[in-house]
């Protein structure tokens, strides 16, 4: 605790600013078989968790895990600092109806005092192969990913870190229909994206350079997602 | 766009170069080089390293983005393509005066669905920094934020079927943003990793930001 107090008297301060101390912030998302996860499972809390994240790098390196994302934040003390990795996924959310219930639009559809305008255009025997014509006009985005965003305050005594911490995977599983209809059997009109999200938000006290478990999903009936987590005080520069 | 303010004496004291190099990596050689680039010991080593793998093809680098600024002024470099992409779109039209056959319908030689929108993304890598340098110049307070925006693919959304039984689409752009905002104390001309993203394509790969800023006394 002394030297702490003595790197923060020799630091060189920005202007007039107090030195302060920054923090780094790891997080490591990976996707391990259910099994593995119930045999690492002991050693997910505590102080053995640094030896259990070399073990999983090492399943990375073989193929046996999966890496879904390991970003990487700094924060000056007391600061707000954020990383995400995202893919824009773009959907639609309302249509132009179809005038006249299908085939063009037509734009003279009520002069020609028709009722329904496929009535009169489309044989009976027809019908049920009648067109859809609905035209997408809004959308809306979705980001599917992963984010790390905190905000990090050093204790007095520089090895404990007070964390504000909000890290969430948000995953786009793919477009369901939403209308099934003879007309629309055999085309995606009106399919809407669904994502699955996997996220802690969470505010804790941890030791500096510690790994933590900060999260665990499952994700089907043998397979599991950890989020992990660490995070190192850096000192003012001398 | 750099923004112009009135300085003092002491902020015209040092001109800062920012610098962020954005490199995608194979997975495997990412993971062995995080520990090394992470630990400021090593991170002369580990960013030695990281060039001869460009050098020798092993590595890519996506973006070499330098800042010239002020002190304790914002300053910006970003390097886009401007890509425009429909977000409304009229649904097709049938002429007034169109028989109504369905045979001469079907055939009709154009079916249009006109995009009366449009919106523009700038993809590519962009780089904000606002640096503060100490009174010596050998420590910087630096606030930036680095991201690079990748145009993925279209993505087709069903817009109906013809009489025909031609599918209608319209297309929307699908993006990739890899992005980090950061706060740091940093040393005078130091490389720092200041992100690590996984990338959907090229597959197994991760993009690493880099950031160095350096200050210089003013002439």
């Amino acid at each position: 605790m002394r030297a702490a107090f003595a790197a923060l008297l020799v630091a060189v301060p920005i202007h007039g600013e107090e030195p302060v101390w920054s923090v780094r912030a790891e997080l490591l998302v990976v996707q391990l078989p259910l099994r593995e996860v119930i045999r690492l499972e002991p050693r997910l809390r505590g102080s053995k968790v640094g030896a259990v994240i070399e073990e999983i790098q090492a399943k990375i390196a073989g193929g046996e895990a999966q890496l879904i994302a390991a970003p990487v934040i700094w924060a000056r003390d007391g600061e707000r600092t954020f990383s995400e990795t995202v893919e824009e996924v773009r959907y639609s959310t309302e249509y132009n109806p179809p005038h006249a219930q299908g085939f063009f639009a037509p734009p003279g559809a009520a002069a020609r005092a028709a009722p329904n305008f496929a009535d009169v255009l489309i044989p009976n025997a027809e019908r049920l192969s009648r067109p859809t014509l609905d035209v997408p006009n809004t959308y809306e985005t979705r980001n599917a990913g992963h984010a790390l965003e905190m905000e990090a305050r050093v204790d007095k005594d520089t090895r404990t870190i007070e964390l504000a911490v909000f890290a969430h995977d948000v995953s786009f599983t793919g477009m369901r229909r939403i209308l099934k209809t003879p007309a629309h059997a055999n085309d995606a009109l009106f399919a809407q994206p669904e994502f699955r999200t996997l996220k802690t938000t969470t505010a804790i006290t941890m030791g500096s350079g510690e790994w933590v478990l900060l999260n665990r999903s499952l994700l089907t009936a043998d397979r599991c997602e950890l989020f992990f987590l660490r995070a190192t005080a850096v000192p003012p520069l001398p | 766009m750099v923004l112009l303010t009135s300085a003092s004496a002491d902020d015209l004291k040092w001109n800062v170069t920012s610098e962020c190099q954005m490199i995608v990596l194979p997975q495997k050689v990412a993971l062995s080089l995080l520990p090394g680039l992470k630990d400021e010991a090593k991170s002369e080593a580990g960013m030695a390293k990281v060039q001869d793998l460009i050098a020798k093809g092993e590595a890519t680098l996506a973006a070499h983005l330098i800042a010239k600024s002020k002190n304790n002024e914002k300053v910006e470099a970003e390097t886009a393509e401007e890509l425009r992409y429909a977000t409304e779109h009229n649904p097709p039209q049938l002429p007034v005066n169109a028989p109504e056959d369905i045979e001469v319908l079907k055939a009709w030689p154009v079916v249009a669905i006109s995009p009366i929108s449009f919106e523009t993304r700038n993809v590519g890598q962009k780089l904000e920094a606002d640096v503060r340098v100490g009174e010596d110049g050998k420590v910087l307070s630096v606030g930036a934020v680095v991201q690079h925006t990748r145009f993925l693919r279209w993505a087709k959304t069903d817009a109906g079927t013809l009489a025909n039984g031609k599918q209608l689409f319209v297309e929307q752009p699908i993006f990739h943003v890899a992005k980090n905002t950061c706060s740091l104390t940093m040393r005078n001309g130091q490389w720092i990793l200041v992100g690590v993203h996984k990338l959907v394509e090229p597959a197994e790969t991760l993009e690493i930001f880099l950031l160095k800023v350096s200050a210089s006394p003013a002439p």
